[in-house]
């Protein structure tokens, strides 16, 4: 509801009666008020971005600073808890607050870095191979069966071993180990919309091949592929943890979410907010990403109805 | 004789989203034993979902608001489910659909199907029933009827998909038979066939039947009685010679006007120009992916064709589907790269001719009228991406011109900024002529361009299509496997079968003096509504 009254004080065009006079940008807007799910997982995913930007410069506590006559306090609503660390200390006494705040920027960069190198990679090839088919198919199949007859997280572990961990690396190993997807989703969205007689007709007014893919093969996939985006973000996102918790992502003491779950293990009977919390930060990341995602779809194909509930 | 169905005030409304929607009004009809009765009516006229509620088929959404159906004295509306099925649908009524394709189960064999239908209603041996089956197999006149009983479904053609669909029907003699357009998704030839068939086995079996057809001129064959239907609503009732004959209702007239405008002969001038277009030997083959230990296999599409086109003409292509006119047309605009033979626009080979150049000179206009415009983009872009492409323009002077073309194929300006989505079929359709037009091309290739549009809706589109001919003096290459759209329209003629050329002419001694067996196998299968009780005519000679 207040999202409805907050869109219809920006663009008080798109709520006309006549809905079917609008222009294509002010109907998007106006379907997208009207999407609960999208709504939902959008608001969750601008809060966690507004705490990833600005939570550590209000908040001013380092989550590098160690005090070890603090060492593992426990959040403020166990026994013993206080509010100056909200959600208490790890074993080398840092606020565990300030950790996770910060592990939402590494993972937020990580997860749409990484989602869209493997996008870039994925829906080159597979509009390439749907579009002219014959040999270039061929070849980039045969890639595809490659990729996914390699075992990910290894091929993952063992580049990011051999050339040195840092963000840039983890970012375009998990990419380059994430389009198989993207492929597969775009190469036969590109095969069944290559034959529709849109296409054709592009063709003979004379538009050049660039032309057509752009312009008509790629944005009819965006629906499709914008779904794969927001699925691989939540994958990279939790890939990237893995990788943190096996040691061959982020470095400590930089906090990520997935070293943090790491670091925490060996307390998991005592003080198990340790990995619970980062965990929740975890779940709740993912699942707005792909609320948003699943709305977002819903919300740029074009035969879906424009209705007012 | 004796009433056998009264169907008294069906209200059926379509809930969505709080509203109810009332797609039936007061629908109510009488039918006597061994009636036939036609219904008519374009698409979501409601005439189909009457039948479904008569065989409780209808869709989740869609519910019966008030309105009894009487069949045989016993009120249907409150008798349960179960009864239901077991002794009146499939039993004394049964229904054929539109899709002989999708009607019939892929994993079983027919002998199964016929079985499972007879089996269940009639309590015999096993024996019995496959001698029932073979019966009624030849009765629908589906030869080898024992061989056919182990075949599948993807095995039979679309005509013998369609008979086997009216044994099912018919294995339990019913008393009514319900067909809802039988024939619409078959060829011609093979249309007439089956409307035969359906007319022979009503007077064999002594049932009744009620035939919904979008197609006024199928129905007239075979009804005694026609009901037409307009937005949910019984527009027109009567006997078939009064509803012919006498309509009262303004949408009767004027969907009798559609069909009479395109039987009755334009004046045509002969043209003595030169070719525009000249084909010679064109040939394309499709090669199926090979399998392991598998020859390819290697289909004709199109075999040694060859014809001319004169500047300012209106030709022609007919065939059925698979006939390999819509290859031909591609070939022509060089969409498709042919395998042999040489096609010249203007004495110039269409494969050397640029693209920007091409596209001034041919343009197509598709079927589809869902696929033919890209839904992401707005009706204004469409139109106006040809011109962006190829000429160097403003803006300003873009968009003046686009809405100057949609005004000339009856569109006003505030279509501009809408989706295809958002527009129906017909309006589509002029979208997409629009498109072709804008660079003022001198040949436009029409494939099937009202074919799927509705009965009304065809004709204007027609109108439109004729009216461009003459303001712009377009060659028009029209592939139709309609003859009476083609009669309307074209010159000359040309029948295209199994990729080759069977008949070239002009179109009066193509439609009045056919020479090949073809020909005229395929004039003979039009329905019109002059030549009425032809088929009762066929039956007994």
């Amino acid at each position: 509801m207040i999202f409805k009254i907050f869109l219809k004080r920006l663009f008080p065009r798109s709520f006309d009666n006549d809905i079917y006079s609008l222009p294509p940008k002010d109907l998007i807007i106006r379907k997208s008020s009207n999407h609960a799910g999208f709504k939902f997982g959008l608001t969750l995913l601008l809060i966690i971005f507004l705490f990833a930007i600005f939570g550590p410069i209000i908040l001013d506590v380092s989550p590098y600073e160690q005090d070890l006559t603090k060492r593992l306090l426990p959040p403020v609503w166990k026994d013993g808890g206080s509010w100056e660390y909200i959600f208490g200390t790890d074993g080398n006494g840092r606020d565990y607050f300030a950790r996770i705040l910060y592990g939402t920027r590494i993972s937020l960069t990580i997860g749409f870095g990484a989602a869209c190198v493997g996008m870039i990679i994925g829906v080159t090839l597979g509009v390439c191979a749907g579009y002219f088919g014959g040999w270039v198919d061929q070849i980039v199949s045969y890639l595809l069966t490659c990729q996914l007859a390699l075992p990910g997280l290894l091929l993952a572990m063992t580049i990011v071993f051999l050339i040195g961990p840092s963000i840039t690396v983890v970012i375009f190993v998990i990419g380059a180990t994430h389009w198989a997807f993207f492929l597969v989703v775009s190469r036969s969205a590109t095969q069944r919309i290559k034959n529709l007689d849109y296409v054709t007709a592009a063709n003979a007014i004379g538009a050049s091949k660039f032309q057509i893919i752009t312009r008509d093969i790629i944005p009819n996939t965006v629906s499709q592929i914008i779904v794969i985006f927001t699925l691989e973000v939540g994958i990279a996102i939790l890939n990237e943890a893995s990788l943190s918790f096996l040691g061959v992502g982020i470095q400590p003491p930089t906090p990520s979410w997935g070293l943090l779950i790491a670091e925490g293990k060996e307390a998991i009977f005592f003080q198990p907010w340790l990995i619970i919390l980062p965990g929740i930060a975890l779940f709740i990341l993912v699942v707005s990403i792909n609320m948003m995602g699943d709305g977002l779809r819903d919300i740029t194909d074009p035969n879906s109805k424009v209705s007012d509930k | 004789m004796n009433e056998l169905l009264k169907i008294d005030n069906l209200n059926i409304s379509f809930q969505s989203s709080g509203s109810d929607l009332k797609t039936l009004k007061d629908f109510s009809i009488n039918l006597k034993e061994r009636e036939s009765l036609g219904i008519v009516g374009e698409s979501g006229s409601g005439k189909t979902l009457s039948m479904l509620a008569l065989t409780r088929l209808l869709p989740k959404q869609a519910r019966i608001t008030s309105g009894s159906i009487i069949f045989r004295n016993k009120i249907l509306n409150n008798l349960l489910n179960k009864n239901f099925y077991k002794e009146i649908s499939g039993n004394k009524i049964s229904m054929i659909f539109q899709e002989p394709m999708t009607a019939l189960n892929p994993v079983h064999t027919i002998g199964k199907q016929l079985l499972d239908t007879y089996l269940y209603h009639n309590d015999v041996s096993f024996e019995k029933g496959v001698l029932r089956a073979l019966e009624i197999l030849d009765a629908v006149q589906l030869s080898k009827n024992k061989q056919r009983m182990e075949q599948y479904p993807h095995q039979l053609s679309g005509g013998q998909r369609q008979r086997v669909m009216i044994a099912l029907a018919l294995i339990n003699n019913p008393d009514l038979l319900i067909a809802d357009e039988p024939t619409t998704a078959l060829d011609v030839t093979v249309q007439k066939e089956i409307i035969q068939l359906i007319s022979k086995l009503r007077e064999t079996i002594g049932m009744a039947l009620i035939f919904i057809s979008h197609d006024l001129g199928v129905v007239s064959q075979i009804s005694d009685n026609i009901i037409v239907m307009k937005d949910g609503e019984i527009v027109e009732k009567g006997s078939t010679s009064k509803v012919l004959n006498k309509p009262e209702h303004i949408y009767t007239q004027k969907l009798l006007n559609c069909l009479h405008k395109l039987e009755n002969d334009q004046k045509k001038e002969k043209l003595k120009n030169s070719p525009i277009i000249s084909a010679r030997d064109i040939s394309k083959v499709y090669k199926l992916p090979a399998k392991i230990f598998k020859k390819p296999e290697i289909i004709h599409a199109v075999k040694n064709v060859s014809f001319d086109v004169k500047t300012g003409e209106t030709l022609a292509i007919v065939g059925e589907s698979g006939s390999g006119k819509s290859t031909v047309a591609k070939i022509i605009n060089g969409l498709i790269v042919k395998d042999n033979g040489e096609v010249k626009i203007k004495g110039q080979d269409v494969e050397d001719i640029s693209l920007s150049r091409r596209a001034k000179l041919i343009q197509p206009v598709f079927q589809d009228p869902y696929s033919t415009l890209n839904p992401i983009h707005t009706i204004g872009y469409i139109i106006s991406r040809p011109l962006v492409i190829n000429d160097n323009l403003s803006n300003h002077n873009i968009k003046t011109k686009v809405i100057e073309i949609l005004e000339l194929v009856g569109l006003s300006e505030e279509y501009y900024n809408r989706f295809p989505n958002q527009l129906s079929g017909g309006q589509r359709q002029r979208v997409a002529i629009a498109r072709a037009i804008i660079l003022k091309p001198q040949i436009l290739i029409c494939d099937e361009p009202t074919s799927a549009l509705d009965v009304t809706i065809q004709s204007q589109i027609l109108d439109l299509l004729n009216d461009l001919k003459q303001k712009l003096k377009i060659t028009i290459i029209l592939i139709s496997h309609d003859i009476s759209v083609v009669k309307y329209f074209s010159d000359r003629i040309i029948v295209m079968y199994n990729g080759q050329i069977v008949e070239t002419g002009n179109s009066e001694d193509i439609i009045n003096n056919p020479k090949e067996t073809y020909t005229k196998k395929l004039m003979s299968s039009v329905f019109s509504l002059k030549q009425k009780n032809q088929i009762l005519r066929d039956n007994f000679t």
